[in-house]
């Protein structure tokens, strides 16, 4: 008996489809996408080693600098304009640390300076550190922020 | 759903060579709030990724420059901060691989406010290695009402070729501007008209914003033109400046 009902609703409901359709309309839908970011470091270097050490390595060039090329990597997945900010972690007071992303250097502190930006999209980011100054003691590797932010 | 089938394609082009960071569903909150009233939000932290992430949760106050530039500050310098209105867990939290979890917040709205306030969470993704990542959520709550007043306070030629003008644009009240939207127009003596849409940008209450445009023609021509940059921001009425341009 249930069945039975389920089945006249059913065939209804398929029938004023039906009838509806010559008498047609236009629905207009809208949603809202919620803006979401992903901010991921690659892991460097070769070997199994957990720990990603940024530090200068190298010879000195003879302007005084040490270029760490591609130091970091980083990936943002983001539906929205985004900014990349970069800045030192407070428990490393350095001088001499300059970091590039695509355009020119900037010196790296404690407050946060703009290193690259985007659209929505996903991308893949090459960040190259410069190293002079009392930078280029700093063997125990530098500490750095790097934060992602909604435009 | 449609975002774990994102972050898989774009995980899986990294999982050669491994990665650590997370994800937040949402960067961004607009709430409406009464006064002496509680509203809530809440976000999801995924980490799809197959090692465990530790990760921990700040207040955070910010506020931005004239050229929009963001700036973490102390909850003591931002005058419309409701950092102390907002109550989130703080705690350090561990995802395992391919877990998520859920961050819930309120904000406690006071008596006798009225505009916009903000504040900001950061999703830290803590890590013994060289780089650790944050994620900053903008938190804004608006509570009624809500007066709008903007105007244009100076308006300057930086360029003829390609055609480049900066303008500052002030918001005049304590409601945010979310959405401020600008054209450039140049009218030459002909009357012939040229004009490039500006992008949009966000205003926050009592601050001024820099804003550039640079459009793809240039004033080649001699001649006298008037430059005008009007922004729509909401309101009923529009703002505009213009400036009086001779070409040589």
């Amino acid at each position: 008996m249930q069945r039975r009902i389920v089945t006249l609703v059913f065939l209804a409901a398929v029938g004023v489809a039906a009838l509806a359709y010559d008498a047609s309309v236009d629905v207009a839908m809208r949603w809202r996408v919620l803006p979401y970011q992903s901010l991921k470091v690659a892991e460097a270097g070769d070997g199994p080693s957990p720990v990603f050490v940024l530090r200068p390595e190298g010879a000195v060039a003879p302007d005084g600098f040490v270029e760490s090329p591609a130091a970091m990597r980083l990936h943002v997945a983001s539906n929205v304009p985004w900014q990349l900010y970069v800045r030192l972690d407070d428990s490393t007071p350095l001088a001499g640390l300059e970091a590039r992303c695509g355009g020119s250097s900037a010196p790296l502190s404690q407050v946060p300076v703009v290193l690259a930006s985007g659209s929505h999209g996903a991308y893949d980011l090459a960040v190259d550190l410069r190293w002079s100054g009392a930078a280029l003691g700093e063997s125990q590797g530098v500490r750095l922020i790097a934060m992602i932010v909604p435009q | 759903m449609l975002i774990a089938v994102l972050l898989a394609v774009v995980s899986s082009a990294w999982a050669e060579v491994g990665a650590y960071g997370l994800t937040v569903s949402i960067t961004q909150f607009r709430l409406a709030a009464e006064p002496e009233s509680d509203v809530s939000g809440s976000f999801v932290v995924l980490n799809d990724e197959p090692r465990s992430v530790d990760f921990t949760v700040l207040v955070v106050d910010w506020d931005e420059d004239s050229d929009g530039v963001l700036r973490t500050v102390s909850g003591e310098c931002v005058e419309r901060s409701c950092a102390m209105w907002l109550e989130a867990d703080t705690r350090a939290f561990r995802l395992a691989p391919f877990e998520e979890l859920a961050v819930d917040f309120t904000v406690r709205v006071p008596p006798h406010v009225s505009g916009t306030y903000w504040t900001g969470l950061i999703v830290r993704a803590d890590s013994t290695r060289g780089v650790a990542t944050e994620s900053l959520i903008r938190i804004f709550v608006d509570v009624p009402p809500a007066p709008l007043r903007a105007a244009v306070v100076s308006l300057s030629v930086l360029a003829l070729s390609p055609f480049r003008v900066v303008a500052r644009v002030a918001n005049l009240e304590t409601s945010c501007l979310y959405d401020v939207q600008g054209l450039v127009t140049v009218e030459g003596a002909a009357g012939d008209v040229a004009s490039c849409a500006l992008l949009p940008f966000r205003l926050l209450p009592q601050h001024a914003r820099d804003v550039e445009g640079v459009a793809p023609w240039g004033l080649e021509s001699a001649g006298t033109y008037i430059v005008r940059l009007v922004f729509d921001y909401g309101a009923d009425a529009l703002v505009a400046g213009q400036v009086v341009v001779h070409v040589p």
